[in-house]
């Protein structure tokens, strides 16, 4: 089972240029959990994940264990591999 | 300490803050009460008002006070969404301030298509590229008049005349550039500036809007000095503004004067350096001086600099991949300068003696690398 946690803050202009590729993918693969974070917002949730400064991040769980994480913004095809190469 | 962050905000001159307390003792009686002392004090607001309204050539109902800028930029952005609810394209930067980005994603969240306009081979937007973006169901091209890392000065009255040859609005935050360059409102449908980027208390901006711009105003009830903006007018805050404004219009060109002198000053002492280049461009304002750390990772470099009491900063938090600088990558193509620029700001209060300092704990920190 796969889940991927997007953190991402309206502030940031990589974020709202990912929007739609984060959208395009999550119509592609709906089989997967999509989870939504806002840095500041949730807060509490986001700040043990230990993130870093670059965001947007995305992390990738299978079966409730994290297997990767990447960072910031990147094209539709770079994100989709990435998301699919675990 | 050695403050080089004014363009961040600015220490507020000790006139202005005499000024500020003057009013705000004198004249603390509500605008809006019908006495003698409420008279007294409408007076006053009306007074600042015009103050603030010939300084950016516009009339006093085209002045819009606010709290900050990002009230102001979430104001033109939102109000001018609420009222034409079915255009649903806006233009817009990488360069823009986070509030005006913040306000884009409310907007892109309730499908909006927010599109951006590239940069060209300067660091400046791509007017020709810009041209071809815009179509009927464009509601507005929001684009930011000086870039606040590298410090370049915007074409932004050139682009609003492309936008209104579409019959399309423009709105521009010009928070970087009042007090430290001319500008020409004239096509400018709304902009955007703060007063604590100009010497003026922090917690009072404005947004210019022209007359014939509808808008639909975020806060309602309570009358103020507009219907565009709610609350109980802020006498000695927006005296003050209008101060420091009147001022900066004053010592213009002396204080542009001493500012160019400080930069050329300190690009000479740097350029010495072979492991520091120069990123702010022919184009930049002297205030703003962005240059990169071969080898350094601003986020070590600034807590170095910070222990040397030295306080300036390095590019946004967020800016997109592999914390790439946009707008340094723009003008370099250089992923290597653009992870490791840092954002010096000048100010007519800069003695050369500091910049000494500067350059001389750049000389050490590099040492360490």
């Amino acid at each position: 089972m796969k889940k991927i946690v997007i953190i991402s803050a309206v502030w940031c202009h990589a974020c709202l240029t990912m929007r739609k590729r984060n959208k395009a993918l999550k119509d592609k693969y709906s089989e997967w959990t999509w989870v939504d974070y806002d840095l500041d917002l949730d807060d509490e949730i986001v700040e043990p994940l230990k993130i870093g400064k670059l965001i947007p991040v995305y992390i990738i769980y299978e079966n409730n264990i994290e297997v990767k994480r990447i960072a910031g913004e990147m094209n539709l095809d770079v994100l989709e591999r990435e998301l699919t190469n675990v | 300490m050695i403050y080089l962050d004014y363009s961040a905000s600015t220490p507020i001159d000790q006139r202005v803050a005499d000024k500020w307390m003057s009013v705000e003792t004198s004249y603390f009686a509500n605008a809006n009460s019908d006495h003698v002392l409420g008279r007294e004090s409408k007076r006053i607001n009306d007074e600042s008002i015009r103050s603030i309204a010939d300084y950016f050539k516009v009339l006093p109902k085209e002045v819009i006070i606010t709290s900050s800028a990002v009230e102001s930029n979430n104001t033109a952005i939102k109000g001018l969404a609420l009222k034409y609810p079915l255009k649903r394209r806006i233009i817009s930067s990488a360069l823009e301030h986070a509030s005006l980005i913040g306000a884009l994603s409310f907007l892109d969240a309730s499908d909006y298509k927010i599109e951006t306009c590239p940069l060209d081979e300067e660091g400046r937007f791509d007017l020709v590229a810009l041209d071809k973006m815009i179509t009927s169901d464009t509601l507005l091209v929001t684009l930011i008049a000086v870039d606040s890392e590298t410090g370049i000065r915007q074409p932004i009255e050139e682009a609003a005349k492309i936008t209104h040859r579409h019959g399309t609005l423009f709105h521009t935050d010009i928070t970087q550039l009042v007090g430290k360059g001319h500008f020409d409102l004239t096509d400018i449908d709304m902009a955007t500036a703060s007063a604590h980027k100009v010497y003026g208390p922090k917690g009072v901006a404005v947004l210019i809007k022209k007359a014939k711009v509808p808008l639909i105003p975020l806060l309602h009830g309570g009358h103020s000095f507009t219907p565009y903006r709610a609350s109980t007018p802020q006498n000695g805050l927006v005296a003050a503004y209008a101060y420091a404004l009147k001022l900066s219009e004053l010592e213009f060109d002396e204080r542009l004067l001493k500012v160019n002198q400080l930069n050329a000053y300190l690009k000479d002492k740097l350029s010495q350096i072979p492991e520091i280049h120069f990123n702010s461009n022919i184009h930049s304002i002297p205030h703003l001086f962005n240059l990169s750390i071969k080898g350094s990772r601003p986020e070590e470099g600034l807590a170095y600099f910070s222990n040397q009491g030295l306080c300036f900063s390095s590019k946004s938090a967020c800016s997109g991949q592999e914390e790439l600088s946009n707008s340094v990558y723009a003008i370099t193509k250089d992923e290597k300068l653009a992870s490791s620029s840092y954002r010096i700001s000048l100010s007519h209060l800069t003695t050369t003696d500091e910049l000494d300092t500067l350059v001389s704990v750049m000389k050490a920190y590099l040492k360490t690398l």
